[in-house]
């Protein structure tokens, strides 16, 4: 604002004779955010963005993040001890592992792309497509214990022997003793979970070249991604409308919030049969609720680093992000032969924002260029998130 | 001596003029220049009387914005909306009041005010009992109708001494306080009291279950020779719903789903107003007259604020005043300044306060919006004011600073016409 | 199962209190009956059966038990919580139906001689016909310590008469439950049963339990066919 335009407040003062006791008194605005902002881990976020959520029965510690980084890189915890999270959940990736599906520790094929992991503390929900899993705490059972698929293999018969690998670790003794002083023997499977959530929890970023540019470093973002960083926000491509608010998921939840919506969209991948359809493992929501309106409909990720996350969609249908652009373009996929075939782009159950757009060459490079200036370098190559058993004496 | 009517009426003889200046220079201050409070018209003629007015600026500022104007620290809504620069149509509107000798009284206006729409901006009915001793008049009416706490608040830009809306107004009432509901009001000597009840179509309130307005209002109008006083104020509740600020939604459609650009916050609660007028007008001399106008509003709202996904507790303690000291001269020019200040503080708390505070308008940095200006106006034709029918034409020379929300000053130029006329009906 | 009640000559519907064991849980009167001692394909050591319940019911003088109802599956209010940390028999992880917040009332996996195929994908080639029997339509997360509540509960109310303990014995007749499918195939959804809506190796499962698919409740309309008194 310009300060010199202002009324000078000498100039009125005159009037203040005639009694306006106001003329003292300025306005203000106070907030009271509840104490909103308190927590025991140094979250290192920017001012702006609120603080994600910490479940009360697992306030987030940095002894537990600590637990967490080593459980989660430390392939004992797989029924076989042939896997650990970290195996397709590479940092470098941006915790994601490069392959169009994720591969469990006997080699089953997971039905779905491996996601990333950079702040899923903020995730309305978590996976793909599961409107009831909400906390880190309550997905991490799936990944350790699921047998559709198997992805860590920990069964009935193998549970203690894995908890004896761990106790024949000699690191984890005073892991587990720091990241829970008030217990006698933490070292079992509630507290596992609890501690490989409390990494994951962890893992937020926002100092991409993005976040640089929008707090003023205009040189953060080139030409080109500050034309992309135009386009995207444009109601002409309507990306972020999915896409949207500061973690580029519409399916974003944080303390400040009080009502938390969940949604989930149908992007016109598919249309088998033309009814709608996608392939029998993957149908979305609808294997949860059951509502065939439900049919196709996916949580939409953050974009965050996204251009180390390739390949792309929940079953890494796209190996690069022209193909993805193209596709969202095109307004979904026409797929005209093979057991899929079918026009996505008049899937019925389709969300309305995917109705494609028209991009110049030029403008699909600018589009790259900033999801590329998406990509937080600084924090994915931080030693604190790495894995602790490479540098192991 | 010169006086402007044998410029304006060249046709009628100089005598009778003069026999008329002293009358005419009142009349005229009551019915143009002067603020509304001292006209004192609270009843309605008997027989039909038609009544227009129209204004139109062109106006060096102020620069339009993207988004509705927000005053910072103050919900807005309704048709609060800065002036536009170029040029405007103001004011258009066309009254027409009855009143049978049986009592029956109905009125309605058309009017069109910055867009080309033109809307029933009035259309009522009701009764109005007969003088008799002290009570100079009382009436019952319903139906859509300006309201009437405020002397000032639904002038329109052709009687009102500036082409734009107080800041006051725009923010207190979302410009104009127009709604329908039942108004009851009588003139006993100097006293004027109504009440009126309002379904709530006008911010701050909403209308429907959980909305609504009432107001009460008082103003005693002593006059000496040559002094006329008001002095009054109102007290107004009223109650909103799930408000959203009108002025954001303006909807598009994104292929089969509908949608609005913005998450609107949406704001549930009450708001209670307290307003004080004061008023003195007096002659200096014969062909002077001044004038001091000021009016105070303190006002308390409380409720809650959410979006899709967050909620606070809004509690707000707002002030506002404008102070409007005037000259007058020679029957058909005056001289009028403003100055306004709001002081407007506000209370968010819950998890959504960090989140709502920007989206609703409520951050605040400590300033108070204000905004001053200075408007000269003349009449070069102005027809007698006490006959039946009567009109005049004028041109306004204004100068308006404004800095609340926006920081701008710029100039107008506009072109003032009244006309009134009545007729007898059997 | 859990509810397990027994009725008698006089009319009344006695509650069986449930000797606590690695099987039972005499608090919340839930059981699981085991038959899986993973001798024969299943992956693991072999290990111990549950095949029957055991506890304790009062009886008047002259009041004899003359039928057994309970339901399948795991209650509502013991279905969704922290997994990891439950007590037995709620903490085996083979039984944790984590993607519902909640647990496989029932599981029953077979593999069936030459295979699976999906008419659909000649790629496809399964070796086990699973059934898992769990609520769906499921909301909120109970880690989250929110409480969770499900749209489909698939918990089955089995009535069962002309019971005398002291001489019967409850038959589960696995060719029943099955009798409508076709265990060599799967047209949609994992192979087998999944609780799924369209998932249509459900719909003769579904009805031999006497569930109603769409609901999730026993269909009064329906007769189970599942569990008889020998």
């Amino acid at each position: 604002m310009k300060s010199g335009h202002r009324l000078q407040p000498g100039f009125w003062a005159g009037f203040c004779i005639f009694g306006l006791a106001a003329c003292s008194d300025l306005s203000q605005t106070t907030l009271d955010s509840d104490g909103k902002i308190a927590s025991l881990f140094a979250w290192n976020i920017p001012d702006d963005v609120p603080l994600p959520v910490e479940p009360e029965s697992n306030p987030l510690t940095q002894a537990g993040f600590e637990l967490g980084r080593h459980l989660f890189y430390d392939a004992r915890l797989s029924g076989n001890g042939t896997q650990s999270c970290g195996s397709c959940h590479l940092p470098e990736k941006a915790f994601t592992d490069g392959l169009p599906v994720g591969i469990g520790s006997t080699g089953e094929l997971h039905p779905r792309n491996s996601q990333s992991l950079i702040n899923t503390a903020y995730n309305a929900t978590l996976t793909w497509a599961n409107p009831s899993l909400r906390s880190l705490e309550q997905q991490i059972v799936i990944p350790l214990f699921g047998e559709s698929p198997i992805e860590q293999g920990i069964t009935d018969g193998n549970r203690d022997e894995i908890l004896q690998r761990l106790r024949d670790e000699p690191r984890y003794e005073a892991l587990f003793a720091d990241a829970f002083p008030d217990e006698g023997d933490p070292l079992n499977y509630d507290n596992i979970v609890k501690g490989l959530a409390s990494f994951v929890r962890g893992l937020v970023s926002f100092s991409s070249a993005f976040d640089r540019f929008e707090r003023g470093e205009t040189s953060a973002l080139s030409a080109s991604a500050q034309r992309g960083r135009a386009l995207f926000f444009s109601e002409t491509l309507e990306c972020f409308h999915c896409h949207g608010g500061y973690n580029f998921s519409d399916s974003t939840t944080d303390r400040s919030q009080t009502f938390i919506e969940r949604p989930f969209h149908n992007t016109g991948l598919f249309n088998i049969g033309g009814v709608g359809d996608f392939p029998a493992d993957n149908r979305g929501i609808l294997e949860i609720t059951g509502d065939p309106s439900d049919m196709g409909k996916f949580r939409a990720p953050t974009l965050r680093n996204i251009a180390l996350t390739a390949p792309y969609m929940h079953d890494g249908s796209f190996a690069s992000l022209p193909e993805v652009i193209r596709f969202y373009a095109a307004g979904g996929r026409n797929i005209t032969e093979g057991p899929h075939a079918g026009d996505g782009r008049s899937n019925p159950f389709k969300d309305g924002f995917v109705t494609g757009f028209e991009l110049e060459p030029s403008q699909e490079q600018d589009l790259v260029a900033f999801l590329e200036s998406l990509t937080d370098t600084e924090f994915l190559s931080s030693s604190h998130i790495q894995n602790p058993w490479t540098d192991a004496p | 001596m010169k006086h402007p009517m044998k410029r304006s009426l060249p046709t009628q003889p100089a005598r009778r003029t003069l026999t008329y200046s002293t009358l005419t220079l009142s009349a005229f201050i009551y019915s143009s220049l002067a603020p509304a409070h001292t006209t004192g018209s609270h009843a309605i003629s008997e027989g039909l009387t038609l009544s227009a007015g129209l204004a139109t600026t062109v106006r060096s500022g102020p620069d339009p914005l993207d988004t509705p104007w927000q005053i910072p620290g103050k919900l807005m809504g309704g048709e609060a909306n800065l002036p536009e620069s170029g040029f405007t149509l103001d004011d258009a509107h066309l009254e027409a009041t009855f009143r049978h000798r049986s009592g029956v009284v109905a009125g309605a206006e058309l009017s069109s005010h910055h867009d080309s729409s033109v809307t029933f901006e009035q259309a009522w009915a009701g009764f109005q009992a007969p003088e008799g001793g002290m009570l100079r008049s009382a009436s019952l009416m319903a139906g859509q109708m300006n309201a009437a706490f405020s002397p000032e608040i639904n002038l329109h830009a052709s009687r009102s001494a500036f082409s734009t809306p107080r800041l006051m107004d725009s923010s207190f009432y979302g410009g104009h306080f127009n709604d329908t509901g039942v108004k009851g009001q009588m003139v006993l000597s100097d006293w004027q009291l109504g009440a009126e009840l309002w379904q709530g179509d006008t911010f701050p309130a909403t209308p429907g279950q959980g909305g609504g307005s009432q107001d009460v209002f008082a103003y005693w109008r002593p006059s000496t020779s040559s002094a006329q006083w008001v002095i009054g104020g109102w007290l107004l509740h009223s109650r909103a719903d799930q408000r959203i600020d009108e002025r954001l939604t303006s909807g598009h459609s994104h292929g089969t789903v509908s949608v609005t650009t913005a998450d609107t916050v949406r704001y549930d609660g009450g708001e209670q107003h307290l307003g004080v007028h004061a008023g003195v007008t007096f002659d200096i001399s014969a062909t002077v007259s001044a004038q001091f106008v000021a009016e105070w509003i303190e006002a308390h709202a409380k409720g809650t604020l959410k979006d899709t996904t967050h909620l606070a507790e809004l509690e707000g303690d707002y002030r506002g005043y404008w102070i409007q000291p005037s000259l007058i001269w020679s029957g058909n020019q005056s001289l009028v300044f403003r100055y306004e200040r709001l002081i407007l503080k506000n209370r968010l708390s819950g998890a959504g306060a960090t989140a709502l505070v920007d989206p609703a308008g409520l951050g605040n940095p400590g300033e108070d919006p204000e905004s001053m200006g200075i408007s000269y106006r003349f009449y070069p034709i102005l027809s007698q004011s006490d006959s039946a029918f009567w009109h005049q034409l004028g041109i306004r020379l204004e100068w308006t600073r404004v800095d609340a929300g926006i920081e701008d000053d710029y100039v107008g130029i506009g072109l003032l016409f009244r006309a009134q006329d009545s007729f007898a009906v059997n | 199962m859990h509810n397990v009640q027994l009725t008698t000559n006089l009319g009344n519907a006695r509650t069986l209190t449930l000797a606590a064991n690695d099987w039972q849980q005499s608090d919340t009167g839930i059981a699981l009956i085991d038959f899986q001692d993973k001798a024969d394909a299943c992956a693991g050591d072999t290990k111990e059966t549950h095949t029957s319940l055991t506890g304790q019911v009062p009886l008047a003088s002259g009041e004899s038990i003359t039928g057994l109802t309970f339901s399948i599956g795991v209650p509502a209010s013991e279905n969704h919580q922290n997994q990891v940390a439950a007590s037995t028999p709620l903490n085996l992880s083979s039984l944790f139906w984590s993607w519902q917040s909640g647990y496989k009332h029932m599981r029953l996996d077979v593999a069936p001689e030459g295979g699976i195929t999906r008419p659909t994908d000649s790629g496809f080639s399964g070796t086990t016909w699973n059934l898992h029997l769990g609520s769906t339509d499921c909301t909120d997360d109970a880690q989250n310590g929110d409480e969770v509540s499900c749209g489909r509960n698939n918990r089955p109310d089995i009535i069962l008469t002309d019971f005398d303990p002291t001489q019967n014995h409850v038959f589960f007749d696995y060719a029943a439950l099955v009798a409508g499918a076709n265990l060599s195939e799967d047209s949609a959804g994992p192979a087998g049963c999944m609780s799924g809506l369209t998932d249509t190796e459900c719909s003769p499962v579904f009805a031999a339990l006497g569930l109603n698919l769409t609901s999730g409740n026993t269909d009064t309309s329906l007769t189970q066919s599942v569990f008889s008194v020998r």
